[in-house]
Order: structure tokens, then C-alpha cells, then sequence
């Protein structure tokens, strides 16, 4: 204790009211520069004097609090700093393949009950289509096998035969290289299964077969729905079958230029992204592609050879894959994964390609979100066979977007603290005026009772209409506001109030 | 106004931003557009060349940042996209803020004044958007200024409202008022104190914002924009480098190991208490940007 000081608590109490009160700050930073502060956009010189001032004045810390606090991007979001902390990165690195290996084996252990979970969650593609799932991709004729076949489809967990590689083990010995490719270098398992070729490929649950040259030829001539019942595998998907018909028929079309690279384009946060421009340069010229709803693209007719890959989208760096080996009847599978910044800037990354089996080729056919999604579920067949740039996510710690309106209306958000900002299509009609996120939940509502809800940031969304009894949304939204996921209101330019309880299920009109 | 009058009147460069910052659409003249990223940069960025200022213009919110200029300078169209983007989210955040509907609509009400400029200096309006950079995002400018607004308002309230009074309304600032603080040893003072002077700005501010406005991790992070999980590290890191080096220092001072040991871990409450103080007393250097130092634009 001091020295001839024992003040009782009171006496305390005006002994720190007094020191605080002694603090006292001339210059205070405006909101502007906190503001810079705050969105990580001020020089390190500036920024350390910001925050000398902080660490001394109470006010200037208690309004950035407060503004933080009430951001929309008030999200947790995660420093990624592998240059100064390389430690930590393999600490991370070490969690996520932990992670990986883990969910690999509990995935492959029940591949049905992971198989039915995704038939039940679409890929939810983002504008107004997101219902589009990959089984409707497939041709009618097969989707109806499919249908009538769906009983035997699905054997029984006991008859499975493939719970010897259904393990968590990789089949491939894969190698993280420094720009976050994976290569898969030969492995005596993945040897083994090249030699088993004609063998059944255990798939989500699924035996798939490639089929022998004679369906094949088969195919093309016939249709699929002849060479599905000509094979004598019951479980075999309609799938399977029209990826063998579509391979049969290039080949029968082109002669040696049969080799295809096939891929998926995502952002950092693993969201597929679409529209952009994927030009492919090789034996065979140069082409271009665009990618699909579901971020993938794909260059068929090619012939064997070396290629290289560069990758073009709005608001993210160009990305350039060289050396991508392509081989006859094998198609490669890439993975490319989009930093955002300029598009000037380029990121050159080595051969992330593989030759992959038909099998793993068919996976990628049926269920193309699934391949190039960080952190989605990874079944055991793609995991061994495909390489994709999903790098494990947690190595590669990214910041949840931020999000915003364009003065005309369009949603955009951001992955770098408000550097760069990309359009989100969510209708192509709306213009929209409100926006409010909480969590991982995005609204976004503008005229003629326009609103839409995104569960996931903005990968999916749907047009949600608040309506009671014949009565329903039609006027402009002027505000959202959601304290928490489930509980929320819409305020409407007539006056009226939508509330929500359950995530915008069911609406009430007050 | 044609591309080409564009092209000539601006560096290429200048003429990207004007595109991006649609300043044609609100009427900005390409000269006016020039002049004011120049003013801008050099405020924000002086003794920076021609190419530094042009990277710098490059990385402002520009689209933001023409709305709230040709707002302030009174243009129609800019006000109908400013209220239409923002009318209803100053509400928002006021109430959020205040966590009360009405004085958040007060708040904002208030904000909305100032922004639209209800002083008059040589005839002409002056705006609080004119202090807007475009550094920041303006919706986070809109936050912090109401954020500002808020806590100035408490510190004149606070003037005028005894502390009997304001104990009976509750709690009305966000951050807790610090626990007392026992008077300690002077030697353990002086070491605390050394201690902390030692630290890094980014350590006392986190520091700062832990012990004496008992702020959680989670808010810590945020305003440091990086995970919890790194704030509870650094706390936890610069708590025991704290205490070594206290130790260290009242060693120094002629203490033995034990009376050290003892007057160090006696109470831990004490020396989480002695940080707070000292956090407390120190007063702040005052070597802030030009433009903070502005009179009237400095919020808190």
C-alpha cells in the first residue's frame, strides 16, 4: 500500500474518477481517420498514431467500439497473416489436415446417409435458378432411370464392398506446395486403382463402371437408356452412364483429341464463382470458356499434352495455372481459386492438374458444386481421384465478405476489408435499396416487395414473399431489420410491418 | 458530357476514377474532380509525387465520395441517392446505438442535420460530408460520426448530471466504469508503469480496451479486425510479459526475489488494477494528422 494513504472505497472511487478525469487529449482523430482506422485503410505511420491516441483516450476507443459494433460487416473476420506468422500456419495447416482426414473418414464410412443429405441440399447456386441441382443436369431420359432404378440404387450399408478404401487414409500422397496447390504424386493405392480400371469405383454410396469399349460404341449409336439396361449393374446411376456416352461420343467425334480439362472456379471463401473467363492455351490453340453457374468450366477435343490456365473475373486477380498435363481418355481436373484484387494482377500458381480416372471424371459430371467447394463435404472417390485447389481452408484463413449496395442498387461485397468490391447477382429485375445481414444471413429488399434472403453469404438466394391470408408484400421496402437470424422485421413503404420468428418462413403482417 | 472532352481534361488515370466515381452522372465537372482528389491527396497523403497521389486516389471509396461532395454542394440527384441508400440505415444505427427508438432517431435526426449543413459560412452551407475522405467506406464514416455524436453527447450530459443522478438511470455508456483501485506499493507502481511504457501502441490499446473499458475479445477483434483467438493470445502473452518484467523491475529497485514474488502475486486483482491506473494516467501525444486537429471536426 502507499505510504500513509488508506482511503476507504469511496475515497477509491474519486481516486479514479480523478486520474481518469487527468486524461486529457487535445487532438482528438476525426471520423474520417478513424473510419481508415477502422477499415484497415490507413498508412502503418498514421495507423500507429491512431493507435498511441487509442490506448490513451477512452472517448475515441468507446466510439470506434460503438461504430464497430453496428457495422454490417461486424462479422467475425480472420486475420490471415502467413508471412510474419509462418508458425501459425502450420499450425492452422496442421488443424485443418486434421479437420480433412477426420471428415474424410466419417464421410466415407456413410457415404448414404452423406449422399442423401446432399440430394437434400442443393448446390444452391447463386441468381434466381438456385433450386438447380446437379442431378438436374442430366439428361430426362436418364434422371427417369434413375428414378425407377432408385431403390436398388441405394444398397444396403452392409452389402457395401468398399469399406476396405473407405478409410481416412489418402490413397494419393498429396503435397501442399507454396502456392497452395495440391499435387498428388503416384501412389502405390492410386497405381493399383489405374490397374483396376474396368473394376466397379465405389462413389458416393454408388458403384460406378466404366464401360467397356463395346457399350461405349454402344452408346453412341444407341442412346444411354439402351446401354443402361444393357449393363447388368442395377446400382449403376444414370450418371455414370450419360458421362460414358458423352466421353464415347467425343470419341468417336474426334478421333485422338479426346483429352478434356474440367474445373471449378471459387473465391477465397470457397464460393463457386460464375461468369468468369477461363481461357485455356496449349497443342491445340487457345480457347475460352465461361464458367457456369456452378463455377466450372470445361475444354473437350483436346489432344494430349501440356496446357496452361488463366482464370479472369471481376474484382479478383487473374490466376494462371501452367503445366497442366492432359492425356488421352483422362481428363484433368482443375481447381482454381480466385484471390480478390485487380484483375491486372496476376497470380501464377504451378500445374494443379491430374490426370483423373473416368470415375472421378463422372463424379465431377454429376455433382460439380461439390468439386471445387472449400470445406464441402468431400467424399472419399473425389478426394482420392480429383485434385482441386481446396486446399485446406484453414490453412488459408479468409475474411468473411463485407457487404454493401451500389448506388444503383446492386448488392456487393467485399472479401478485403472494402478494397475491392463485386457485383452479387441476386435478380437480374430488382433494384435494391435495403440490406441487412446478421451472421452468415444476407437480406437485400428494394421495390415492388422485393426481397431476398441468402442463408449462406451469398452463395444462394431466395425470393422469399411475405404474405397472411391473401395478403402479401407488395410495396417497396424501405427496411430491414434482423437483431439475430430467426427474429426479424420488414418495414414496407405502405406502412406496414412484416415480423418473422422463424427465419422467414411464416410472416406476420402488423 | 462526351468520353473524349473526358479523356482530354483528365490524366488517364483521373479518367478511370471519374468513370468509377460516376462524377459525370451527379454533373462533376472533370476540373472540379481533379481539384478535389488533389486536395484530397494532399491532405491525406502530402509530399507524395504525382504517381504516389495517383495510387492514393485510386484506393478511395470514389463512388462514396462524389455523392457526398455533390451532396454537400446541394445537387438534387445526389441527395435522392444518398437518402435513398442511407435515410433508413442512419435510423438503424442511431437505434442500435442508443438501444432506444426514439433518442436513436433523435441521434440520427441530429446527424442528419449536420450532414446537410444547417450553418452557413460566406453564404454557403457547410456540410459534415465535406469532411468525408473517402479513405473509409461511407457507411462506416456514417457510423462513426453518429458513434461520435453519441459519446459527445454523453460527455455533456455527463457535465450537467451528478453522479447520484446518473446512477439512478442506469448505465448509459457502453463501456463500464472502472473497478476501484487500491493504492499500491509506489515501488510496484513505478515498476507497472515501466512495464507498460515498454508495450507498443497496439498492446496498450488492447490492453486499454481490456482492463480499463472491459471490453470483450470479441469486440477487441473486431476493432482490430482479426480473430478473437489472436486478442486472447495477445492478452494472455502480454499479461505474463507484464509480470516478468515487473518483477524484473522492482529487482531492480532493490527488492529480493520473494518480496517481489509476494508483492506480484499476493493479489493478482491488484496488478490487473495497477495496469488499469496506469493505462489511465497516461495522457495522449498529441501528434495526430493535420486534419485531425481541425477545430469542429474532431468528434470525441
Amino acid at each position: 500500500m502507499k505510504e500513509g494513504a488508506n482511503p476507504g472505497m469511496d475515497g477509491v472511487k474519486k481516486l479514479v474518477a480523478g486520474r481518469l478525469a487527468t486524461v486529457t487529449v487535445e487532438q482528438h482523430p476525426d471520423a474520417d481517420v478513424l473510419t481508415a482506422f477502422a477499415e484497415h485503410a490507413l498508412s502503418d505511420v498514421e495507423r500507429e498514431q491512431v493507435l498511441h491516441h487509442l490506448g490513451a483516450c477512452k472517448d475515441c476507443r468507446e466510439t470506434l467500439h460503438l461504430a464497430a459494433e453496428n457495422s454490417p460487416e461486424a462479422q467475425p473476420v480472420l486475420s490471415f497473416q502467413p508471412k510474419r506468422r509462418p508458425s501459425l500456419m502450420f499450425r492452422w495447416g496442421a488443424v485443418a489436415a486434421s479437420v480433412v482426414i477426420v471428415g474424410a473418414a466419417v464421410i466415407t464410412r456413410y457415404p448414404a446417409r452423406q449422399a442423401v443429405q446432399y440430394s437434400q441440399k442443393p448446390a444452391a447456386p447463386p441468381v434466381e435458378n438456385y433450386s438447380k441441382v446437379a442431378e438436374e443436369k442430366t439428361p430426362p431420359d436418364v434422371r427417369g432411370m434413375r428414378h425407377r432404378l432408385a431403390p436398388a440404387s441405394t444398397p444396403p450399408i452392409k452389402e457395401r464392398p468398399a469399406e476396405k478404401h473407405m478409410t481416412a487414409k489418402p490413397r494419393a500422397n498429396m503435397e501442399f506446395d507454396g502456392t497452395d496447390q495440391v499435387h498428388v504424386a503416384g501412389s502405390p493405392r492410386l497405381d493399383e486403382d489405374k490397374k483396376k480400371a474396368d473394376q466397379p469405383l465405389t462413389v458416393m454410396g454408388r458403384n460406378t463402371l466404366p464401360l467397356p469399349a463395346a457399350s461405349q460404341a454402344q452408346a453412341s449409336g444407341q442412346g444411354a437408356n439402351e446401354l443402361q439396361l444393357a449393363d447388368k449393374d442395377q446400382r449403376q446411376t444414370g450418371a455414370d452412364v450419360g458421362y460414358a456416352a458423352r466421353a464415347a461420343k467425343q470419341k468417336s467425334l474426334h478421333g485422338n483429341l479426346s483429352g478434356v480439362i474440367q474445373g471449378t472456379v471459387v473465391d477465397p471463401s470457397g464460393a463457386l464463382v460464375n461468369n468468369a473467363k477461363v481461357t485455356m492455351n496449349g497443342p491445340v490453340g487457345s480457347k475460352t470458356a465461361t464458367s457456369d453457374a456452378q463455377g466450372n468450366f470445361v475444354f473437350s477435343s483436346l489432344a494430349s499434352g501440356s496446357y496452361s490456365i488463366k482464370t479472369e473475373a471481376a474484382g479478383f486477380k487473374s490466376s494462371e495455372i501452367a503445366d497442366v498435363a492432359v492425356a488421352d481418355d483422362k481428363p484433368a481436373a482443375v481447381g482454381v481459386r480466385l484471390e480478390p484484387g485487380s484483375a491486372s494482377e496476376t497470380v501464377e500458381v504451378s500445374a494443379a492438374a491430374v490426370s483423373a480416372n473416368v470415375g472421378a471424371a463422372a463424379e465431377v459430371e454429376t455433382a460439380p458444386a461439390r468439386a471445387g467447394t472449400v470445406g464441402g463435404p468431400i467424399t472419399g472417390s473425389l478426394q482420392q481421384n480429383t485434385v482441386t485447389n481446396n486446399t485446406p481452408a484453414m490453412m488459408k484463413m479468409v475474411s468473411i465478405p463485407q457487404w454493401r449496395l451500389s448506388v444503383d442498387g446492386i448488392v456487393q461485397r467485399s472479401f478485403d476489408v472494402g478494397g475491392s468490391w463485386q457485383n452479387v447477382t441476386v435478380s437480374k429485375k430488382a433494384v435494391f435499396t435495403v440490406l441487412c445481414t446478421v451472421k452468415q444471413h444476407v437480406w437485400v429488399g428494394g421495390k415492388g416487395g422485393m426481397l431476398f434472403h441468402s442463408v449462406d453469404a451469398g452463395q444462394s438466394w431466395q425470393h422469399v414473399r411475405p404474405s397472411e391470408a391473401n395478403e402479401k408484400l407488395s410495396s417497396d421496402v424501405t427496411h430491414i431489420d434482423f437483431p439475430d437470424p430467426s427474429n426479424g422485421s420488414v418495414s414496407a413503404s405502405n406502412g406496414e410491418v412484416w415480423r418473422t420468428s422463424d427465419g422467414g418462413r411464416i410472416w406476420r403482417r402488423q | 458530357m462526351s468520353d473524349a472532352t473526358i479523356t482530354t481534361a483528365l490524366t488517364p488515370g483521373f479518367a478511370e476514377l471519374y468513370h468509377k466515381g460516376k462524377a459525370a452522372e451527379f454533373g462533376l465537372a472533370p476540373e472540379k474532380f481533379v481539384a478535389l482528389l488533389e486536395e484530397i491527396a494532399s491532405r491525406c497523403a502530402p509530399e507524395s509525387t504525382q504517381k504516389q497521389k495517383e495510387e492514393f486516389c485510386s484506393r478511395l471509396y470514389i463512388e462514396d465520395l462524389v455523392l457526398t461532395r455533390m451532396c454537400a454542394a446541394g445537387n438534387e440527384r445526389a441527395w435522392e441517392v444518398f437518402m435513398r441508400r442511407f435515410r433508413e440505415k442512419l435510423y438503424d444505427v442511431g437505434r442500435q446505438i442508443t438501444r432506444e427508438d426514439s433518442a436513436g432517431r433523435d441521434l440520427a435526426d441530429s446527424v442528419y442535420a449536420e450532414l446537410y449543413g444547417t450553418r452557413t459560412r460566406e453564404g454557403e452551407r457547410v456540410s459534415k460530408l465535406n469532411s468525408y475522405s473517402g479513405r473509409g467506406s461511407l457507411d462506416g464514416w456514417l457510423r462513426t460520426v453518429l458513434a461520435q455524436e453519441y459519446v459527445n453527447r454523453y460527455r455533456r450530459q455527463r457535465k450537467l448530471v451528478s453522479l447520484d443522478e446518473e446512477s439512478e438511470e442506469g448505465t448509459q455508456y457502453a463501456a463500464a466504469e472502472p473497478a476501484p483501485v487500491a493504492p499500491l506499493d509506489a515501488r510496484l507502481e513505478r515498476a507497472t508503469d515501466e512495464a507498460l511504457r515498454s508495450l507498443s501502441a497496439e498492446d496498450r490499446f488492447v490492453l486499454a480496451s481490456y482492463f480499463l473499458d472491459e471490453r470483450t475479445l470479441a469486440q477487441i477483434a473486431r476493432a482490430l479486425s482479426v480473430h478473437e483467438s489472436t486478442i486472447s493470445r495477445k492478452v494472455e502473452k502480454l499479461t505474463k510479459g507484464l509480470r516478468k518484467q515487473i518483477l524484473k523491475n522492482l529487482l531492480k529497485q532493490g527488492m529480493s526475489r520473494r518480496q517481489a514474488e509476494e508483492a506480484v502475486t499476493a493479489d493478482v486483482r491488484d496488478i490487473s488494477l495497477n495496469i488499469r491506473a496506469s493505462l489511465a494516467q497516461d495522457s495522449a501525444v498529441a501528434s495526430f494528422s493535420e486534419k485531425g486537429a481541425k477545430a469542429g471536426e474532431g468528434g470525441s
